[in-house]
């Protein structure tokens, strides 16, 4: 027997087994956002459907919205009919809405697990692929198309193949400087993007143990980034701790009995796992992307690789293709190379921690002249958060624009662009061509070194700026 | 959904590695404005920043840009094709440009799944094979070739035969138009049922 966690989980929720490989799975927490549940709530409506446990639902308004202050569901044209739609189908079908005036209001994977809307061992899925976000307080969690948030509506279970398992272990104790993004971003530049396909990938190891939730919640969000379409951390003391008391979390002996499952659950004594991986972390360095894809990383002392340097033809091409569209050159350090940009906040580093980490880099220094530099916290209740412990004011006074929350410029959207041909540094999870824009050029790091980019006015190396 | 049994048509390659939803169906389009970009229809925004430069011209060397390839009905790809977001918009942004077949050594898993939900087949193959067809077609006056569902076989002239295979639930889903949510709620007195003894047994799952 495999006895993986995952294994364990997908035994809890089989409905049905079509002895063919596939099984009717129960769907435990349906989390919708307005951009990829539109056309599923008209399919309700066409069919005659119902949302059939809008207990086991909620929605959200994160993406298509503008995040400066007095926003409003319109303030940005493109989105406001889907914006408008997501508020009446809430209504219509009885789904509870965290719109932009909710204290719960924010990115859907921020707000999932602060909620204790996500738990250990749930089935967990949301029409967007960094749902696996949410396998940072060991829920099941996957990113569904707008078909399948239609089944999940209707029918609360989806017709799924049992994943592969991949355990990805990480050794030995970061240093200063070096954070969770940059652990994920060291794993899959040393893998490849498309190492975790067909996968669910269960992180562990002592630097996995060691990180607080906020940590783990980073490292399951780019499992897509990885290739796989969930990450599972096991719920351990820390998770238990982090669930203990959140407003959607089981209360009582509800909450003793969960806790008894999920040690069960996460017991990894018997596990057998498809393929096992590691990376040490002692000698990691901080990670900042050069290319246009999350693989394409290099730690911040190395230098623009050359596309010849790979031995894979198909690399090779991509890393020429990606040099022309960044417009690097090849042999000079990464490190000194000018930004426009430098965006914190989404559903990869936008939580309070994320915040806290790029203020104390920010704190008493100003941002380099000619730098756009933005903070968009991640939910209401991190912005909140932040500004209790006077961290808006760390980043206005620097020169940073300080806004409300959203998805923003991790996907252009709601206003917030990369103009073509500007460079930005960002602490989002995908440097994809056009993805800030069209002709946008993506540098992904973590939170401290956009911080320090933002101060230096180039990429640059925040363990110089850490006392 | 539409059936797919057997498919004819021009297919175009574009063998890059990881091509990603983003790219396949962007929320912006280069010269446009984000309120143009809204309006247009998804076909429109097919591969957008590879089809249009920044005034919103035609790329003409972009393979779909092509006359030979304008029309395809199938893309030859390289792996990892539809990594990236869960979008199910690059599907439909394929459809409605009329392409109902991607064959490629492997798939984003959300995007695969997604194509199976639409009725566009994301067929598996291995590089060498693909490369081997892209060839061929490259050869050939009209760059078409048929996969026939039916049978199990792509037929590309100059080749033999080349078999392949798909899960027999999704071939049957395919063949058939089926769709998945009227198969699942055939199952709603199960679920009913797996629903009231879970209850008994993970109370906080449904408090
Ligand atoms: S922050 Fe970015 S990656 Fe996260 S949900 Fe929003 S758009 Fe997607």
């Amino acid at each position: 027997m495999p006895n993986t966690p995952l294994d364990r989980i997908w035994d809890q929720h089989v409905i049905k087994d079509y002895g063919d490989g596939r099984a009717l799975i129960h769907i435990d927490r349906h989390f919708a956002q307005e951009g990829t549940s539109g056309r599923a709530f008209d399919g309700l409506r066409r069919a005659g459907l119902r949302v059939r446990r809008p207990d086991l639902t909620v929605g959200t308004i994160d993406h298509g919205i503008s995040t400066l202050p007095g926003r409003t569901l319109e303030s940005w044209g493109p989105s406001t009919p889907r914006n408008l739609a997501m508020q009446r189908n809430c209504e219509e079908f009885g789904v509870r809405l965290f719109s932009i005036d909710h204290a719960n209001h924010g990115i859907v994977h921020v707000v999932g697990p602060h909620l204790g809307f996500a738990l250990p061992g749930c089935t967990y899925v949301c029409g967007d692929s960094h749902t696996a976000s949410c396998g940072g307080v060991g829920a099941w969690a996957w990113g569904i198309g707008t078909s399948e948030v239609m089944q999940v509506f209707a029918a609360q279970a989806l017709v799924m193949r049992k994943p592969r398992t991949l355990r990805a272990e990480f050794h030995g104790t970061p240093g200063r400087g070096v954070y969770a993004k940059d652990m994920i971003l060291a794993l899959i530049g040393r893998y490849g993007v498309d190492a975790g396909v067909g996968h669910v990938v269960q992180y562990a190891g002592p630097a996995i143990s060691a990180l607080p939730i906020e940590g783990r919640l980073t490292i399951s969000n780019m499992s897509i980034e990885f290739g796989a379409r969930g990450g599972i951390i096991a719920a351990d003391d820390t998770t238990m701790a982090y669930l203990h008391g959140r407003p959607m979390a089981p209360t009582g002996v509800l909450w003793d009995q969960a806790v008894r499952d999920w040690r069960v659950l996460f017991d990894e004594t018997d596990a057998k796992y498809d393929r096992v991986i590691d990376v040490d972390c002692s000698a990691l360095v901080p990670q900042v992307t050069w290319g246009n894809s999350p693989q394409d990383v290099i730690a911040i002392d190395a230098a623009v690789p050359d596309p010849a340097s790979f031995a894979d033809t198909d690399r090779r091409a991509l890393a020429e293709r990606a040099l022309g569209y960044m417009g690097l050159t090849p042999g000079v350090p990464i490190a000194g190379t000018k930004i426009d940009i430098a965006f914190i906040g989404s559903c990869t580093n936008g939580r309070v921690s994320d915040l806290a980490a790029a203020a104390e880099v920010v704190r008493g220094r100003k941002v380099a002249p000619g730098v756009k530099a933005l903070v968009v916290p991640g939910a209401a209740h991190v912005k909140a958060a932040a500004e209790a412990a006077g961290l808006h004011k760390v980043f206005q006074e620097a020169g940073f624009e300080w806004r409300e929350a959203g998805c923003s410029m991790c996907v252009a959207a709601g206003g917030d662009i990369v103009p073509p041909g500007q460079r930005s540094i960002s602490t989002s999870n995908r440097n994809f061509e056009g993805r800030q824009g069209p002709a946008s050029r993506t540098h992904l790091a973590s939170p401290a070194m956009v911080a320090a980019a933002a101060i230096a006015g180039c990429i640059t190396d925040v363990r110089r700026m850490l006392n | 959904m539409d059936k797919f049994t057997v498919l004819h048509g021009v297919a175009a390659p574009m063998l890059m590695a990881n091509i990603n939803t983003d790219l396949i169906a962007p929320s912006h389009t280069p010269g446009r404005t984000p309120d143009e970009s809204a309006k247009l229809p998804l076909s429109a925004k097919m591969f957008a920043n590879l089809r249009y430069d920044a005034n919103a011209a035609e790329q003409p060397d972009f393979v779909l840009n092509q006359p030979r390839y304008r029309g395809a009905a199938m893309l030859l790809a390289g792996p990892n094709f539809g990594c990236g977001s869960s979008r199910e918009t690059a599907v439909w942004s394929l459809m409605e440009s009329g392409i109902s077949c991607v064959i490629a050594p492997s798939f984003g898993d959300i995007f695969h799944d997604n194509s199976y939900q639409n009725g566009l087949l994301p067929l598996r193959l291995e590089m060498a094979a693909i490369e081997r067809i892209a060839a061929a077609l490259g050869r050939s006056n009209a760059s078409e070739m048929t996969v026939d569902l039916q049978r199990g076989v792509l037929e590309v002239p100059g080749l033999e035969p080349i078999p392949f295979s798909i899960p027999e639930d999704r071939r049957q889903s395919l063949l058939e138009g089926l769709d998945q949510l009227g198969f699942i709620l055939r199952s709603e007195a199960e679920i009913l049922g797996f629903e009231a003894r879970d209850t008994a047994v993970r109370p906080w799952v449904y408090s």
